[in-house]
């Protein structure tokens, strides 16, 4: 069991889980990019006139047939 | 195929489609990929291990000086790219009529293989102390019985562990498969890669996209499901008191 002086936040720990939480994002980010990119069509994955099409799917809705509402 | 929109509070809408993934499994029949794949990772894995067990026991026990000569072939074979040795295979495999079928990748790469397996198990019984051994035998056990009764059970982590790192190089092989395997043959990795296309054909890239993520997910479970098991057998003689 950790004791309070374990727990305390301290400037050190602080530091700490900024920079294992900014490593994790950067090493997850390909995979998470990927993931989401796999659900999208080629046109919206490779955006070269807007990398938000990337994350909405502009084209995803133009290309792709019929359409239903979640 | 139809697509899936999400709506969010701000009215903005989020579309997705499976066309990738669709395209892929169904169309391109990755699932032959994944089940070679899976052909391929099994018997490499467990070829890997069955010897790499015995033989890493077996050196580590011997008292004779070949014992470490034969480790030191093992790590330059080990160090050697693999497209060298792929590439002195090819011509005897053309020859043999034994070129482009799951067997003979499984027989190179369990070759490839084994040196890495052999030093990581036989740092893992250097480990374990003798007595072990010698106490099972005083108690009637015969060599392989004390191996198999009394070093294999405490020696599970170091097991896993390199169990693991069998599969994932039989698993993320690229430079094997793709040399040794006919189309109808092909693994997960040189099957993305021929979705990806050439500079002359135009490939299809949202299926090798929707492949990457199929083969990748597999990863992250099994990482999470053995973790406890690679971390003891990564550290397993780190520290010594």
């Amino acid at each position: 069991m950790n004791t309070k002086i374990e727990n305390k936040l301290t400037p050190v720990r602080i530091i700490a889980f900024v920079f294992v939480a900014l490593w994790l994002i950067v090493a997850m980010f390909p995979f998470i990019w990927t993931l989401w990119g796999s659900f999208k069509v080629q046109a919206d994955f490779f955006s070269k006139a807007d990398w938000a099409n990337a994350i909405f799917g502009f084209h995803t809705e133009k290309q792709t047939g019929n359409f239903f509402y979640y | 195929m139809q697509y899936l929109a999400f709506i969010l509070k701000n009215k903005q809408v989020i579309f997705f489609t499976i066309d990738g993934y669709y395209g892929s499994w169904i169309e391109e029949e990755f699932w032959r990929a994944v089940i070679n794949t899976s052909i391929v990772v099994f018997f490499t894995v467990l070829i890997s291990l069955t010897f790499g067990t015995l033989g890493g026991y077996a050196l580590a026990r011997s008292t004779y000086r070949y014992a470490f000569w034969i480790l030191m072939a093992g790590l330059i074979f080990r160090a050697m790219p693999h497209m060298t040795l792929v590439s002195g295979y090819l011509q005897p495999f053309f020859a043999w009529n034994i070129w482009g079928i799951l067997p003979t990748t499984i027989i190179v790469l369990v070759a490839i293989n084994q040196p890495f397996t052999l030093w990581m198990l036989h740092s893992f019984f250097l480990n374990i102390p003798k007595d072990l051994d010698e106490s099972a035998m005083c108690d009637g056990c015969n060599r392989f019985q004390a191996f198999r009764y009394v070093i294999i059970p405490i020696m599970w982590p170091g097991v896993i562990t390199t169990g693991l790192f069998s599969f994932l190089l039989a698993y993320n092989d690229f430079t094997v498969t793709s040399m040794l395997l006919s189309d109808e043959n092909e693994t997960m990795i040189p099957a993305i890669a021929s979705f990806l296309g050439t500079v002359q054909e135009e490939g299809k890239v949202m299926y090798a996209v929707a492949a990457v993520v199929s083969a990748t997910a597999p990863l992250f479970f099994l990482v999470m499901f053995f973790q406890r098991q690679i971390v003891s057998g990564l550290t397993a003689g780190a520290v010594k008191g």
